[in-house]
């Protein structure tokens, strides 16, 4: 998803209207972009601009992701169906590619625009533009990255080239020349970009026929080519990268961008020595479409006319062969891969909310998961035996887990951390319950006690490298009168319960009193898991001041239940 | 009257009326702090006793009405008028209107009644105090009678004759019980009372004794201690009703691993291993060991060759060189759909699954997002379905599992669908609500699975649902820590507690 600011007004104008749009209107017309309004509107602003946040759903369409790319695709549902222009004159401006770029950034794209007329407003909705594409799409200008710059002030032909680290030009914001090397120590960009040209000596460099700098792709600009003001009329958009098509599809989006904006539009030469090219793209992309297959997807019976007409809403064509359809898409569309996505296109042509919707008519049987059925059945008994259940999240800190329950290294091997968390009280999968439960009970000294609670739920915990995922059941009764035999009670009668035979055998546990605790195992000598007075160190850790006595239970442990533990490698 | 027996809170009412010489039966209930019925009837038995006489009387009380009580809460409408006429000496009669607020036709005759007790003049429509002096004492009176009357029965007199006719104070019935005893001191001490017992045992139930004994009564008025009965955690709780409702809907559980590989979350919903949505930002990896082994099987290959050339699939597929490593990599699951495609392995059309996952995301926490939340998803699998069906299949779900009206669906957009559906509906109060997502699985997805023909992949925000029914602003709540709240939210009955 991507989140851009847009004017009201402007885009009501975009949409060629003559009056702003209502936010109610706004939303309605963007839904047929998969886009949506995402905040109040705001203002407007002493230029007549009303700003409103507008979320794109679409993260492989990267042509919507400007107002102009929004309206121009809005549009075709209103009054502009068919392809937009994207056949452009050609320029006198050729960009040669040096076969040093080959192993850095090979690809190169450009367009020019002239008769702009920028004000300061536009000028940010081309930089959001820009943002958006190299950030998301260019994966933060690693694939692609976009440079625009003031045409003036350059001579054809301009050389793709690299150049050594101690090469000299004064970057934006700069107001004197800075050697490669010291942009990516000094300059906010270079600081942030470096990395994506940290593994090469030489690094990219625009350079026009006057030996002047554009740019050092897909880092900085120059501080006088690269500078675009609102006097700045004519402009030369390139982009950079790693993947030709993405690259040229770039270009061919804000070639539309800077059509839509007004601007005479002419494409540039390519000369990549091996080929020459021509950018924008002047054809389109072509797909077969079966009128049987997609009336028969869709559950509709739409006539080769009627398709014909929902393709063009959608700024598409196509031509009729009989039964087949070919469909023309315009260069950007490269996010159409399938015939399936061009049956999506007939369908929001055609509107979801006038589809007749049917009710499917299929038998099947519905059931729940056989441990589901079992953590049900281990849950009524536990209600059954007057405990509140707890719900706690399955993230919790290593502190609450083992330093505070006076655990060691054993259970510390098991746990399984996460490597990004975004908070450290939410930094590993929990490994048991138990913790949980008397932390939830040290959260909650002001609740009258006795406290009888319980959980059952998952636990991962690593087994052989592993991360295993089990379900376990937890009693926690906390209170003056709670003793080892109060949690046994509820032990045995949970055993009983289930006609499932135990034993229990004196141990020694790190969080348990010695002689007030013990394993408890299966008939046929399986550890199934603790049960015992919590140690007055742990109490006292956590700011309990009543006796808690527990057990936890590996619930995949009791052959009878048959609960399944899952491990990501095979289930 | 000899060898009476009674019960000892009869006793105790005859020792009170003894005290007290004679008393009136409500003034006896006071003092007794017993229940007013529970009085009367023991008076009643005293008296059948031949221990007391009692004299039933009938008089007349007097209560203020609502009228009269609003007079003394506010002041008396003479009383209002008599500060107005001592602040500003003459007032015209629109004036007083204004200033004196009230009923108007209660101030028309409160200034007519003035007039005649000549406590003031009226002159060219101005009024102008008289009697100072008789006005102010008339005031006065009228207010003491009307606070008297709350306390007790004030003498009848022309007065409070007057203050009837103005329909401050009304009249009634009531009947009076004068309670006289006939036994003295010595008498009652030879009156013998019958033991009382305090608490069942099953010995005096066992043995019979229990019948030389009278049952103590207990104050049945007394709230008992609070009872913590057993309850399941509410949030789990509607969990279990949304599973009933799709398992009558004809749905099938699936479960699995909260650690999943990245294949099962990604590849296999062909999502590229660049795309953004793969890096650490948005998915939770984990420590220490943080690869998987990867499936030796033939969908393998059919995913790794429809992410590289489409395969036989029909699509143009994502033209990269795919990575086994990277597929292998451990992640938390993000997305519940990671189940539905492990269950691609092996569905037999007609088919309909669902699961509720816990899913990781490392958002911020706060208010709207957690670090963790739960989805509810599925597919449904079957060569007849269309686009249609889809729309269908949401459609019960907004009626069944959300009981939402008014829904709508905008155009969406997932990886690995195509169409793909936003559900929404519209909330009385807080507007329209995304609640659910759909769309048909891509051939990209399906096909490596060896399954040709449609399946519609759903989800619904389950928290999202929870969170609007019981006007729950903060997702934290849904793992509430707070005890007393889970011990006293109501136990419900189904998905709509209301």
């Amino acid at each position: 998803m991507v989140t851009i600011d847009i004017s009201i007004e402007d885009f009501s104008e975009l949409l060629g209207k003559k009056e702003a749009l209502t936010v109610v209107e706004l939303d309605k017309y963007l839904a047929f972009a998969k886009a949506e309004v995402d905040s109040d509107p705001e203002g407007p602003d002493e230029n007549g601009h009303t700003k409103i946040s507008v979320d794109v759903k679409t993260a492989n369409r990267p042509d919507l992701w400007s107002a102009e790319g929004l309206a121009r695709e809005i549009r075709g549902m209103l009054d502009k169906p068919g392809l937009p222009n994207f056949k452009f004159p050609s320029s006198t401006y050729e960009i040669i590619v040096d076969e040093s770029v080959k192993e850095i950034r090979p690809y190169i794209g450009a367009v020019i625009a002239k008769g702009l007329k920028l004000d300061n407003f536009l000028i940010k909705q081309f930089i959001q533009a820009q943002d958006k594409l190299d950030f998301s799409f260019g994966r933060k200008r690693k694939r692609t990255s976009i440079g625009l710059y003031n045409l003036h002030l350059i001579s054809s032909p301009i050389q793709y080239t690299t150049v050594g680290r101690d090469f000299k030009f004064v970057p934006l914001q700069f107001d004197k020349e800075l050697t490669v090397d010291e942009i990516f120590k000094q300059h906010p960009k270079g600081i942030e970009y470096e990395n994506i040209l940290k593994p090469f000596t030489m690094v990219p460099m625009l350079i026009d026929s006057n030996n002047r700098v554009l740019s050092m792709p897909p880092i900085i600009n120059s501080n006088d080519v690269g500078r675009i003001t609102e006097s700045t009329e004519n402009v030369l958009l390139e982009v950079t990268g790693t993947n030709e098509i993405a690259v040229n599809q770039v270009t061919d989006l804000f070639a539309q961008i800077l059509q839509d904006r007004g601007a005479k539009v002419e494409s540039v030469l390519i000369n990549y020595h091996s080929k020459t090219i021509i950018t924008p793209t002047q054809s389109t992309l072509k797909m077969n479409l079966t009128k049987k297959e997609v009336n028969r997807y869709l559950g509709t019976r739409f006539s080769e006319a009627r398709l014909l007409k929902l393709l063009r809403k959608r700024r598409l064509d196509a031509k009729d062969h009989g039964d087949q359809l070919q469909v023309e898409l315009p260069p950007y569309r490269q996010d159409v891969i399938h015939w399936v996505d061009l049956s999506e296109e007939i369908a929001i042509a055609s509107d979801y909310n006038l589809f007749n919707v049917r009710i499917p008519n299929l038998f099947t049987q519905g059931a729940l998961d056989l441990s589901t059925e079992k953590e049900n059945m281990i849950r009524e008994i536990m209600v059954g035996a007057s405990l509140q259940e707890i719900l706690n999240y399955n993230l919790t800190d290593l502190d609450s887990v083992v330093t505070k329950m006076s655990r060691g290294l054993d259970f510390k091997n098991k746990v399984v951390y996460l490597k990004n968390p975004v908070s450290q009280s939410y930094s590993i999968l929990r490994p048991d319950l138990l913790s949980g439960l008397i932390r939830f009970t040290s959260k909650n000294i002001e609740a009258p006690f006795p406290h009888h609670i319980f959980e059952t739920g998952e636990i991962t915990i690593y087994k052989n490298n592993i991360p295993v995922t089990k379900t376990h059941l937890a009693v926690l009764l906390a209170g003056a009168n709670e003793t080892f035999e109060t949690s046994h009670r509820i032990l045995d009668a949970f055993f009983n319960s289930i006609k499932v035979k135990y034993k229990l055998e004196v141990s020694e546990m790190s969080e348990l009193i010695d002689g007030r605790s013990a394993t408890v195992f299966s008939e046929d000598s399986t550890k199934l898991g603790a049960i015992g007075e919590v140690k007055i160190e742990v109490l006292e850790n956590f700011g309990i001041k009543v006796p808690v006595s527990c057990f936890e239970l590996d619930l995949t442990k009791i052959k009878k239940l048959k609960l399944k533990k899952y491990s990501p490698n095979n289930y | 009257m000899n060898k009476v027996v009674i019960k000892p809170i009869t006793y105790r009412i005859l020792e009170q009326i003894l005290q007290s010489g004679k008393i009136q039966l409500d003034e006896l209930t006071v003092k007794s702090e017993f229940d007013p019925n529970l009085v009367a009837s023991e008076v009643e038995s005293l008296y059948k006793n031949n221990l007391i006489d009692k004299i039933v009387k009938t008089v007349i009380a007097y209560e203020l009405t609502s009228r009269g009580k609003e007079a003394l809460e506010k002041g008396l409408i003479e009383n209002r008028l008599f500060q107005l006429l001592t602040d500003k000496e003459r007032v015209s009669m629109q004036s007083v209107f204004q200033e004196v607020k009230g009923d108007k036709q209660e101030i028309s005759a409160g200034i007519g009644l003035l007039k005649r007790k000549k406590f003031i003049n009226i002159k060219n429509g101005e009024i102008s105090l008289n009697d100072k002096a008789s006005f102010e004492s008339f005031v006065k009176e009228n207010t003491k009678m009307l606070a008297m009357i709350t306390s007790i029965k004030p003498p009848i007199s022309q007065e409070i004759e007057e203050l009837i006719g103005r329909g401050l104070i009304q009249t009634s019935e009531v009947q009076i019980t004068k309670i006289i005893p006939k036994i003295d001191e010595i008498q009652l001490k030879e009156i013998k009372v019958q033991e009382e017992l305090t608490k069942l045992t099953p010995e005096l139930i066992a043995s019979g004794r229990w019948k030389n004994y009278v049952i103590k009564p207990y104050n049945i008025k007394t709230k008992p201690r609070r009872l913590n009965i057993g309850k399941y955690h509410i949030y789990r709780h509607f969990h279990d009703f949304v599973r009933q409702n799709l398992m009558a809907l004809g749905f099938q559980e699936m479960k699995g691993s909260l650690v999943e590989m990245e294949f099962w979350n990604f590849d296999s919903l062909y999502s590229p291993q660049d795309h953004p949505s793969r890096e650490d930002q948005d998915i939770f990896l984990i420590n220490p060991h943080d690869h998987g082994i990867l499936p030796k099987e033939e969908f393998v290959e059919n995913v790794r060759e429809t992410h590289e050339t489409g395969w036989k699939t029909g699509s143009k597929g994502h033209r990269y060189s795919w990575d086994y490593k990277k597929a292998s990599r451990f992640l938390l699951r993000p997305q519940g759909t990671t189940l539905s495609a492990r269950t691609l392995r092996n569905v037999k059309p007609p088919a309909k699954y669902f699961s509720i996952a816990k899913c990781f995301r490392p958002d911020d926490i706060d208010a709207t997002h957690g670090a963790e939340f739960y989805q509810v998803e599925g597919i449904v699998c079957d060569p007849s379905l269309t686009f249609r069906d889809l729309l269908g299949i949401l459609t019960i779900f907004a009626e069944d599992i959300a009981g939402a009206e008014n829904i709508s669906f905008r155009p969406d957009y997932y990886p690995f669908t195509s169409p793909s559906v936003e559900l929404s509906a519209e909330h009385p109060t807080i507007g329209r609500i995304e609640f659910g997502g759909a769309g048909i699985f891509r051939p990209e997805v399906v096909q490596p699975f060896g399954i040709d023909y449609p399946v519609i992949a759903w989800g619904l925000g389950i928290d999202r649902l929870f969170m609007v029914k019981h006007n729950i602003s903060d997702i934290r709540e849904l793992f509430s820590q707070d005890l007393e709240w889970l011990r006293q939210s109501p136990v419900s009955s189904g998905i709509n507690m209301e």
